[in-house]
């Protein structure tokens, strides 16, 4: 199916619920109906989204956090991305671990690289990081850690035209 | 007879340990030599690539993209030029589309010559891996000639290839072609089909079709399981879609459907299907350009992708939001051996602890992927 075409169904099938569509393909949603829709689109015989390719994150700044749901389709070979924003400060999502098992690592991911909170996960720990890492790496504010368990940088950060790096002092 | 209650061990597997292939850990909870529960613990090779993206140009990720899955590097390149020139909307030049998909197909070979070696090694059989990497060696002698590298090529760029082809190598390949395919029944005489190869691997780590769709599995442990998809003839991208190459499925020949022998046997007919594809491109391989103008120009794109692409152990798509800037604003990858060992707890309870490293092998995972 083409991705306007699964756009307008979601669209009559959920109405205000879905916040935004474009041209690219891309669904926005309000997070109170994720679950819903995200059943919806997996039950659904014409969609039938039965592989969650993957879930990622952006900091969008200004204190939205974007999370982004890649499904695929194994029958129908079709693609839908779903996007959820949240605040920063209130960065709750529900879990899709008990639909999708494959979303349990994903959204552990998630949770430790951009601090998603996901509700009802079953067990939601950093999986990359160390369990002791403190901060979001991907989120825009981030700071790099001067010091890592006793062992300590003495690197500065500056930025120039082509790419921000790393310059030693002195 | 009275039921006697055995004490759980808790026996701990790896970081360091030959069979997980990497730093990968398995915390297992083992009743006698039987697996009750396993938990898997990764992020021991992590360096947080999609954070260091951030910080490089367009041009500059390239190389870290070989680090990723560093078996299968010249896939990993073509995965996210592929991703890159979606968003640039760069034609790339039919020469470099060729150059693109022998050395992508080479290397899918090269790179499941080391999976089934390693397999064979895995549950006993040592001889067969010699037997893949002197072959291997021969896969690498022709990426040395083209980019000068063995291992991480940086190779396939934005907008075509880094160095154009030798002439005389198109011939070299064919006779590679004419070399390999014996060389497949060799391995198949020595290997698989070999009595105690599939007393080890038969039945073993079996997982459904539904089961492996709904862990994300992608690749030869997908169609390990019986389901035909492969993004090269569902949502064909470069130009897959001029080749004729067959997409082999596991049918429980030896067992049930998805077991360890049937992912193993899907790589050994993708190698088949592989130099079909390569000696298909090599005899219609045109003159003109290796790389498009377009490319060599400063990268700013606009705009948000999402691309997967079929690398050789699975779906591995990056998506990319870039902001105009030289730098991309968020680069994601989703890496096909992550989303293929999440199933590893799910799969391993009531199997013997030797066949956990069957089973571990059978998913032919590289931490490097996995961790990023």
């Amino acid at each position: 199916m083409e991705a306007n075409k699964i756009q307008e169904m979601l669209q009559s099938q959920f109405g205000a619920a879905i916040q935004e569509v474009t041209q690219e393909g891309w669904v926005k949603l309000d997070r109170g109906h994720l679950l819903e829709i995200a059943q919806f689109v997996k039950k659904q015989n014409d969609l039938s989204m039965d592989m969650l390719h993957c879930i990622t994150g952006v900091d969008l700044g200004g204190g939205t956090l974007e999370c982004i749901y890649i499904f695929t389709s194994t029958t129908h070979k079709h693609w839908l991305t779903v996007k959820v924003d949240v605040k920063v400060e209130d960065p709750k999502l529900p879990t899709l671990s008990h639909i999708w098992p494959t979303a349990n690592w994903h959204e552990r991911e998630a949770f430790d690289l951009l601090g998603f909170m996901f509700t009802d996960h079953p067990n939601l720990k950093r999986i990359l990081c160390h369990e002791d890492w403190v901060g979001y790496p991907l989120r825009k504010d981030y700071e790099f850690p001067k010091e890592f368990e006793g062992i300590k940088r003495d690197l500065v950060l500056e930025e120039d035209d082509v790419m921000p790096r790393t310059v030693k002092k002195g | 007879m009275e039921q006697k209650k055995v004490e759980e061990m808790l026996i701990n597997m790896g970081p360091q340990h030959p069979s997980t292939h990497g730093v990968f850990r398995v915390l297992i909870e083992s009743d006698g030599e039987t697996v009750a529960r396993t938990e898997s613990h990764i992020g021991y090779l992590h360096r947080c690539f999609e954070k260091i993206a951030e910080n490089m140009t367009y041009l500059q990720i390239h190389p870290y993209t070989d680090r990723l899955d560093y078996l299968a590097a010249m896939l990993m390149n073509f995965g996210y030029a592929v991703a890159i020139e979606k968003l640039l909307d760069i034609q790339v030049p039919e020469r470099a589309s060729y150059i693109r998909v022998i050395v992508a197909e080479l290397q899918r070979v090269a790179s499941h010559l080391v999976a089934v070696g390693t397999y064979g090694l895995d549950v006993g059989a040592i001889t067969p891996f010699l037997y893949t990497f002197r072959d291997r060696e021969k896969v690498l002698k022709f990426f040395e000639r083209v980019c000068g590298q063995r291992l991480n090529y940086n190779y396939i760029r934005i907008g075509g290839v880094a160095y154009d082809m030798p002439q005389e190598m198109a011939a070299d390949i064919s006779d590679f072609v004419v070399y390999m395919r014996p060389k497949i029944k060799e391995l198949n005489d020595l290997l698989t089909y070999n009595g105690i190869f599939i007393r080890r691997t038969a039945n073993i780590g079996v997982i459904p079709p539904e089961m492996a769709v709904q862990y994300g599995c992608s690749g030869p442990v997908l169609r390990g399981s019986g389901v035909k998809r492969d993004l090269r003839r569902d949502t064909p991208y470069s130009i897959y879609n001029r080749f004729d190459f067959d997409i082999p499925v596991g049918k429980g020949e030896v067992g049930h459907v998805g077991d360890c022998w049937d992912r193993y046997i899907v790589r050994m007919r993708e190698m088949e299907e592989s130099l079909k594809i390569v000696e298909q491109a090599v005899k219609s391989l045109p003159a003109g350009d290796y790389i498009d103008a377009k490319a060599k120009k400063p990268l700013r794109p606009k705009g948000e992708v999402y691309h997967a692409v079929e690398s050789a152990r699975g779906e591995l798509g990056f998506h990319v939001i870039a902001n105009g800037k030289n730098v991309p604003y968020r680069l994601k990858v989703r890496s096909p051996s992550f989303s293929n060992i999440c199933i590893l707890d799910a799969i391993s309870p009531g199997h013997l602890l030797a066949d956990l490293v069957a089973i571990i092998g059978s998913l032919d995972i590289v931490m490097g992927e996995v961790d990023r």
